[in-house]
């Protein structure tokens, strides 16, 4: 196999990247200047010995603890729990929240063999037994398995003594109401909110 | 290509992509049906809030038969089951109906386990939480039932002897029902007593009425049946997962009822 075969699998491995958009990417590649592939190249290799997990919530960190964890300017009372790690990017990008996180690892999953001790739902207990937390916001997926797990949390945190809440789920912003399915018109029906 | 469309029940889901889904129904008219839901993840996407596990509704797929992935054209829900996920127990028993319904796999027309399964999920939903145990047992041995695995109570499976009403038998799993007290003898499998052997008779009938003491020995024995008989000798998921939700403290057997 030859090294453009070679680096065009490894591409096709990443999600998104079918074969043909592999080649492609590779083709572009070799027309760039050296520098710029060498440059690729390090940062992924930089990415791959520097990044691991947060030691407190689970994100990604360049040293022990992330960046916002690290960061004192933060609300360690307010935590926000999340499925995945690139969550918190979601929610950070909104500018909206300045407490602290704690990425789950998933959701529960029966049918994949995903239950409470798969998740770092021990670790959660105890920040939240241990740390001065006024209140959890649980911020999983709005599917099935992500409303059970924001119960199972609720059930689990909410006897400590925690006020537990959850993500408001209804109408997207700037959509109209005439496209919206009926899931999600009953969801925001039950979530109404006074004027 | 051809156009299906038929009643179908999401049991699963696995992200294909940054925008994908590839969704498993179990299908009235073509059993258990892999299709793949393009858009399916953006949140303006086509089938918006629709496509969610355990959601029962009308599925039009593009189908070509050499095919094991189809391709979704349209789903809408007639029965949304998202009340299931505000209760950590239902949506354990609702996952325990899916994985079983799953085993199965066949893909001709199964009008008889898809109104099984659908009424599983309706049951396990709605029913009083006390009474979800004895519902979720008896809606799944009805289900494992409809797919051909009909355990035999009485007479004996390996001397055909009919068992007395105060009888103490065997479940041979091997064998497909109980052993009477004299082919039990040494022989592998729980014991159970008349009163289990009875409550399970009500559960296969799919009896309202059944009052199962000791729901979790029972549990154990309808998990280890399915293992045996529907898996291939490896144990299921969501039986281990109900499991540990409802903890280790209970010592029952069936062979005192």
């Amino acid at each position: 196999m030859s090294a453009i075969d070679r680096l065009a699998e490894d591409f096709a491995r990443l999600p998104g990247i079918g074969r043909k958009t592999a080649i492609r990417l590779v083709f572009h590649l070799m027309k760039r200047p050296k520098e710029e592939a060498l440059r690729l190249s390090g940062s992924i290799r930089e990415v791959a010995d520097t990044i691991r997990p947060c030691e407190r919530c689970g994100n990604f960190a360049e040293s022990d603890l992330c960046e916002i964890c690290s960061n004192p300017g933060r609300d360690t009372s307010l935590l926000c729990v999340v499925e995945e790690a690139y969550d918190v990017g979601a929610i950070e990008r909104t500018g909206q929240f300045r407490g602290v996180f704690h990425v789950l690892g998933g959701r529960l999953s029966p049918l994949d063999g995903v239950g409470p001790e798969e998740l770092s739902i021990p670790r959660l207990l105890d920040r939240v037994g241990s740390d001065a937390i006024s209140e959890v916001i649980v911020a999983t997926n709005a599917s099935v398995e992500g409303e059970a797990t924001a119960v199972y949390l609720e059930n689990t945190i909410r006897p400590l003594g925690v006020k537990v809440t959850r993500l408001a789920r209804g109408i997207p912003v700037g959509s109209d109401l005439e496209y919206v399915d009926g899931t999600t018109i009953a969801e925001a029906l039950a979530g109404r909110r006074e004027m | 290509m051809g156009v299906i469309t038929t009643s179908a029940i999401l049991l699963r889901s696995f992200n294909y992509s940054e925008t994908s889904k590839v969704l498993r129904f179990f299908t009235r008219d073509h059993g258990v049906m892999a299709v793949m839901a393009k858009g399916s993840r953006k949140s303006h996407g086509r089938y918006g809030g629709s496509i969610e596990t355990f959601v029962t509704g009308e599925l039009t797929a593009y189908v070509r038969p050499t095919r094991d992935l189809q391709t979704l054209k349209d789903f809408s829900a007639t029965r949304p089951r998202r009340p299931l996920a505000a209760h950590v127990l239902r949506f354990a028993g609702a996952s325990i109906l899916a994985e079983v319904a799953l085993e199965h796999s066949g893909e001709g027309p199964a009008p008889e386990i898809f109104e099984r399964l659908n009424h599983g999920l309706d049951a396990v939903e709605v029913v009083d939480e006390p009474e979800l145990l004895a519902t979720l047992l008896r809606e799944v041995w009805g289900l494992v039932a409809d797919l051909g695995y009909h355990p035999v109570l009485d007479p004996c499976v390996q001397c055909g002897r009919a068992l007395e009403a105060g009888e103490m038998g065997r479940f041979d799993f091997g064998g497909g029902g109980v052993r009477c007290a004299q082919c039990a003898e040494d022989g592998p499998g729980p014991r159970l007593g008349p009163n289990a052997r009875r409550q399970l008779r009500q559960m296969l009938d799919a009896d309202p009425s059944v009052q199962v003491s000791h729901p979790r020995a029972h549990l154990r024995l309808l998990e280890n049946f399915v293992t045996y008989h529907l898996a291939g000798s490896r144990p299921l998921r969501t039986f281990k997962f109900l499991a540990d939700l409802l903890g280790q403290d209970d010592s029952g057997t069936l062979e005192r009822m």
